[in-house]
């Protein structure tokens, strides 16, 4: 700090000012650094209502043979939110997509045969990460991560609960797929279901902090 | 009168007034103070709450009825309010070879179960478990527990480790 002259006290105040917003600016931007890595982007949804009236099926060897879980009309309660990153889709046909980045997506489901259960039977939750192929409209996957279970002779309910780490890349969208093989009746996914995701790290990392 | 800056309130003297040593002293202490703040993020970036817990064996469990799992090690309470990832892991012990058909481990959040697994045990050859994860919302104070539902014939002992770590906190 420079020394003051009677003619230039002012100076004193003036360069105090300046330190204090030196000092704000620094340490703000340090702030904001370290908050992103303790608040990472992180979404979190519960069904409010069952969702599906999943027909009956036997055909197991086709991924497409399979349900898109948490449709646009299927009602939720968001449960967490910190950003713009989400699993919701705000319009029917619009699919968000989370950007370039390393995540960890997950989901949990409760189904359950809504007539005849077959014991034995699979019930199979799987996440993806998927595209609309250009050419065809249809939908094209890319990583793919799955969980199957089988229901057994006694009613306890079938709970399944899968997450995986995936990358997304701006463009690519999560889905989330349930096929069963109980061929006696159809089933839906009872109230509480759970689909989450939360942002690791970015697609590339250029410094470790 | 002194001015503060727009974010963090640093005081500094305006033009004019009489500059004494408090004008240093409330700058000084006032960036010192949330210097302390940014560290504290830091260590919480660095340390986020987290644990393991391994329940004491849960024994004699009878069948067809859901049992909250009890003794050390059993619960945890949230220090930190934020979203959790939970995990839980079932093991089970002492039971006859395929008398317990299937089992399920849910995850609870102040007694209300909020997600699980279950796995079907008929002609099993293998120690039986069942592992489930998932995200709770949670506000300082929250009890996580689990809860165990053994079906089948005969009883079973039980052990669930319980695994959480803040991934974002709320503040």
């Amino acid at each position: 700090m420079d020394c003051p002259d009677p003619e230039n006290y002012a100076a004193i105040a003036k360069q105090l000012h300046a330190t204090a917003l030196d000092a704000e600016e620094r340490i703000y931007c340090l702030e904001q650094q370290l908050r992103s890595a303790v608040n990472r982007p992180t979404f979190v949804m519960t069904t409010t209502g069952t969702m599906g009236n999943f027909g009956a099926v036997s055909n197991i060897s086709n991924l497409l043979d399979s349900w898109s879980l948490f449709g646009g009309a299927t009602p939720v309660t968001i449960n967490f939110q910190n950003s713009d990153l989400t699993l919701r889709s705000p319009t029917v046909g619009f699919r968000p997509s989370p950007p370039a980045g390393i995540y960890h997506i997950g989901v949990y489901i409760n189904p359950g045969a809504i007539g005849a259960q077959d014991n034995n039977s699979f019930r199979s939750i799987m996440i993806t990460s998927a595209t609309l192929n250009p050419l065809t409209g249809g939908l094209q996957f890319h990583d793919v991560a799955m969980r199957t279970t089988f229901c057994s002779t006694t009613a306890t309910g079938d709970h399944l609960t899968l997450s995986t780490v995936m990358r997304f890349d701006g463009v690519r969208f999560p889905m989330f797929m349930f096929r069963h093989g109980n061929t006696s009746s159809s089933m839906n996914i009872a109230i509480g279901a759970i689909a989450w995701i939360t942002r690791l790290s970015d697609d590339q990392v250029l410094r470790v902090l | 009168m002194p001015a503060t800056t727009p974010i963090f309130n640093f005081p500094f003297p305006c033009p004019g007034e009489a500059i004494t040593p408090a004008a240093f002293a409330d700058l000084a202490n006032a960036i010192d103070a949330k210097l302390v703040e940014v560290a504290n993020d830091e260590t919480l970036a660095l340390n986020r709450p987290n644990t393991r817990r391994i329940s004491a064996l849960n024994a004699a469990v009878a069948r067809g009825a859901e049992a909250v799992t009890t003794g050390a090690n059993s619960s945890f309470t949230i220090p930190t309010s934020g979203v959790y990832l939970v995990s839980a892991d079932l093991l089970l012990f002492g039971y006859t070879l395929a008398d317990p058909n299937d089992i399920r481990v849910r995850v609870r959040q102040n007694g209300t179960p909020r997600f699980g697994d279950s796995r079907n045990l008929e002609a099993f050859s293998l120690s039986p478990g069942a592992l489930t994860a998932g995200p709770l919302v949670c506000v300082s104070g929250d009890t996580i527990t689990t809860a165990v539902l053994v079906e089948g014939a005969g009883t079973a002992d039980f052990r669930v480790i319980l695994d959480a770590k803040l991934q974002v906190r709320i503040a």
